[in-house]
């Protein structure tokens, strides 16, 4: 079919021509290949524009159409509009900056109407080779797959389930909950409790929407944002359930640093050297107990274990620390409580009141870029500061881990084809903008 | 019926990309920014941490997908005055002040800014640049359009009644004196709060000495300092004309005074470190810090990548900026508590981030509680960080507190993963019944 090509070059009032030779520019077009009209308008984007370009679409009955003018981010869909309402193909377009690029750029005319010619000349070439792409509707699923059942998972499910969404969620431990169901409470500080996360467990379960599968793992995910099919296999292999869901949510959680890594915490080999989810733990029970079974008369709370290595703060432990502080200073009031700290990372405008709580009750607060942990004849004994000059014996010392990806991380990242940050955590579509969405659409 | 549609107020990047997803989702926005553009604090920055990414650069594109998406209705130099009704049926009072330029009819040519006869200082370069009684804030402001201040400009004011300068320069007949401020009303079923966070004033800390040595600049003031498109187009010169040879960097400046931490200084005081030593390589750079708050997986490599730079950093104890012989000094106590001084001939003060200043009147009007510093409460800060504790009404980014680019736009995401879900907010009544 042989091709009937308008080329339109925009005014924009005084910009182009000022700076571009209009008519020199539509005297080189005119006569090329294909090309059946080349005009010059004042302003296109306006509505006389838009109506003229219909005008001039169904007078000449063109096949193509390029417009010569500002950027595309200003109004190539302003006029894709235009071709549509009019019969034609938006995708029969190609849009020539030559405003942004040329006019306001180039102060010699001469220099800027010659480049106008080859930009022009250029984007009819291309636009000769566009298809009339069509938009297609395919079959897709609305429903969701969340990975993990943790507070995240829980959250992630309840936004989403609905009559028109069914959502599973796939845990792989025995129950929901995750984390937060080894805790020994919220920080109160932050207003809430327990009960609520308990509410929206049970919220969770009692969702006729959604479907709760735990001791279970994604062993296996095919297709694509709107159809993913994926296999889901019961921890002792049982049986084998197929998804059929439109996207991925993966709330798979965290891991603790290993604290046995370094010597110089004694994690391991010291007595009542113990990490911060085993304390989480005691509280949780109400036994804060050395391993002897007697209450501890002096606890120190280490934080930053492992920063160093892993080369991140992780913006958490300062703030369960001072959590432990208060539980300790609450239980034992005439106890000593000692936090060795490197910086305190209290982010959140209620937490510095926090903090001042605990130091009103008594709470000792060490600064000390080094910690080094000793036996000390049943006790611990803490040596601090640059030099370990400082020293000082505990009963019991309790570490802050730093949180490193979950165990599952890598094996979900190569089954979802997700890239993983320098630090094996997910890297997101984009860090700043897209900070939840992973770089494969739908996950 | 739960009217679908929601009201947006404020457009920085938790404002815009909330609103972007709930018009993806086919629901009608109506989203109003009390400032003649969009892109909130964001577009200010030349670059942001920790990826040093060009921030207009990065934040333009949804700007335009916003400005453009015909499911998104935005009203711009636009407050609002009152809501009535209830979660699904609010009905919102908007106040729209005249922009005097026709957004349809101009084409962004910048022609009528040379002829206005008024200068005065420009608020959106922290006022070290100038601007025209009709201007846009700064070259590349979205929508390219440009407003008059009905203070400033000669006619409007009454100084100068027959000035037309402006309009006799617009080919494209887009001033327009006629128009005049007006109130709107719309029914909405959800409204979002983005209004984001403002700066403490410095001058009352006077330890500091801004407002008294001019080489004393806030941060935000060194963000438009080293902006390309800044009213120095990016060269670090002081406001005596010199380029700065010593330079400290202090944070936790207010910190005090505000009772607490605003988490994000560390990181942003130690990117300005990193753009001063991309800049002038020779410079003493010294930043002066208590405890440093940089949470986050990138942050600690940035930090120590800026110090490799060559940037000290040093914790003090106090602090306090002196004159020294027609300049100034540090006078700080290290660590170690031994006194020290640092002669220096630029300061930057990381200042706290406070509430925005409509806070208070924006609660009231909605019906919302404050916490006890002035951002926007929500019901609880760890299990429900975006609810007001009043149906249908949300809260994200820095107007619940200070916030960081990613978390905030991950909060305007959760907010209208809430406000598409209709079930969910038929969840939070059957609980309420239940109580």
């Amino acid at each position: 079919m042989s091709k009937k090509i308008g080329v339109y070059v925009c005014e924009c009032g005084p910009n182009i021509p000022d700076r571009i030779d209009i008519d020199r520019v539509i005297e080189k077009i005119t006569g090329m290949e294909d090309v059946d009209v080349v005009k010059r308008f004042g302003l296109l984007c306006s509505n006389d524009g838009k109506k003229f370009l219909a005008d001039e679409i169904k007078k000449e009955q063109l096949t193509h159409i390029v417009i010569a003018a500002c950027s595309p981010r200003e109004h190539e869909a302003t006029f894709m509009h235009v071709l549509e309402d009019n019969g034609l193909n938006p995708y029969l377009f190609q849009m020539v900056n030559i405003r942004e690029q040329l006019a306001w750029m180039i102060p010699d005319k001469e220099e800027a109407t010659q480049k106008a010619v080859k930009s022009i000349r250029a984007g009819i070439q291309r636009v000769i080779l566009h298809d009339a792409l069509s938009k297609k509707e395919i079959e897709s699923t609305p429903d969701v797959l969340v990975i993990g059942g943790g507070i995240s998972g829980i959250e992630a499910a309840l936004s989403l389930a609905g009559p028109e969404r069914k959502v599973t969620i796939v845990e792989k431990k025995e129950s929901l909950g995750g984390f937060l169901n080894a805790s020994s409470g919220l920080l109160p500080h932050q207003g809430t409790d327990l009960t609520v996360f308990e509410g929206k467990k049970q919220k969770v379960l009692d969702h006729e929407h959604i479907q709760v599968l735990t001791s279970s793992r994604v062993t296996d995910v095919r297709g694509f944002l709107g159809n993913f099919e994926v296999t889901v296999t019961k921890n002792d292999g049982g049986s084998i359930q197929e998804l059929h869901v439109g996207a991925v949510v993966i709330a798979s959680g965290f891991a603790s640093f290993d604290a046995g890594q370094l010597a110089r915490f004694g994690y391991g080999k010291l007595e009542n050297v113990i990490l911060a989810p085993e304390f989480e733990n005691m509280c949780r029970s109400g036994n804060i107990q050395l391993k002897n079974g007697e209450p501890p008369q002096s606890v120190a709370l280490i934080h930053c274990v492992g920063r160093e290595e892993k080369g991140y703060c992780s913006k958490v432990c300062c703030l369960y620390s001072l959590k432990f502080a208060h539980l300790l200073k609450e239980r034992f009031p005439a106890g000593e409580v000692r936090e060795y700290y490197q910086d305190l990372c209290l982010p959140h405008p209620a937490d510095q009141a926090y903090y001042e709580k605990a130091v009103e009750k008594g709470v000792l607060f060490i600064r000390s870029d080094q910690v080094e942990l000793k036996e000390d004849g049943g006790k611990i004994q803490i040596l601090s500061g640059h030099q370990k000059q400082d020293k000082a014996s505990v009963d019991m010392v309790v570490l802050a881990p730093a949180l490193v990806p979950s165990e599952d991380t890598a094996e979900l990242a190569d089954m979802f084809n997700i890239p993983l940050d320098k630090h094996g955590f997910f890297k997101a579509a984009h860090e700043m903008l897209d900070p939840v969405a992973s770089p494969v659409e739908g996950v | 019926m739960f009217n679908p549609d929601v009201l947006v107020i404020g457009a920085g990047v938790a404002g815009m990309q909330a609103s972007l997803l709930l018009a993806q989702a086919g629901r009608k926005v109506v989203l109003i920014d009390k400032g003649p553009l969009i892109g909130g604090q964001t577009i200010k920055f030349e670059e942001v941490y920790p990826n040093l990414e060009c921030a207009t650069c990065m934040v333009s594109p949804i700007q335009q997908d916003l400005l453009q998406n015909n499911r998104i209705e935005w009203h711009l130099l636009s407050r609002l005055e009152k809501v009535t009704g209830a979660a699904g049926d609010f009905t919102v009072s908007v106040s729209k002040k005249a922009r005097y330029v026709s957004l349809e009819n101009c084409i962004g040519c910048d022609a009528c800014f040379e002829p206005c006869p008024v200068e005065v200082n420009n608020p959106f370069e922290e006022n070290l640049g100038r601007k025209k009684a009709i201007s846009v804030p700064c070259p590349g402001a979205l929508p390219n359009v440009p407003a008059i201040d009905p203070n400033d400009c000669l006619r409007l004011n009454g100084k100068k009644k027959d000035c037309s300068a402006c309009k006799d320069a617009c080919m494209f007949d887009a001033v327009d004196f006629d128009q005049s401020d007006e109130t709107m009303e719309f029914k909405v079923g959800s409204i979002l709060v983005a209004v984001g966070y403002d700066m403490l004033d410095l001058k009352p800390l006077t330890d500091f000495g801004y407002g008294t040595f001019p080489g004393v600049y806030s941060a935000m003031e060194f963000e438009r300092l080293f902006a390309a498109n800044g009213p120095t187009e990016g060269e670090l010169i002081l406001r005596d004309g010199k380029i700065p040879k010593s330079i400290a960097v202090v944070h936790c400046v207010g910190r005090k005074e505000v009772g607490y931490c605003s988490g994000l200084c560390c990181m942003y005081s130690t990117k300005l470190s990193h753009f001063l030593k991309s800049k002038l390589h020779d410079a003493d750079v010294r930043e002066f810090h208590t405890d440093l708050c940089i949470p986050g997986k990138s942050h600690q490599e940035f930090y120590l990548e800026t110090k490799n730079k060559g940037v000290q950093f040093i914790r003090y104890r106090s602090i306090k900026v002196n004159g020294r012989n027609g300049g100034m000094q540090i006078d700080f106590e290290d660590e170690a508590g031994g006194k020290k001084a640092f002669p220096v001939d630029m300061v930057i003060l990381s200042q706290a981030m406070i509430p925005h200043p409509d806070t208070e009147k924006l609660a009231e009007s909605l019906g919302i509680k404050r916490d006890k510093r002035g951002f926007f409460a929500t019901q609880d800060l760890s299990l429900s960080p975006v609810e007001t504790g009043k149906d249908g009404i949300y809260v994200a980014g820095c107007a619940g507190g200070p916030k960081d680019i990613p978390e905030s736009v991950a909060q305007a995401e959760a907010v209208v993963g809430k406000i598409l879900n209709p079930l969910y907010a038929r969840i939070e009544e059957q609980e309420g019944d239940s109580q």
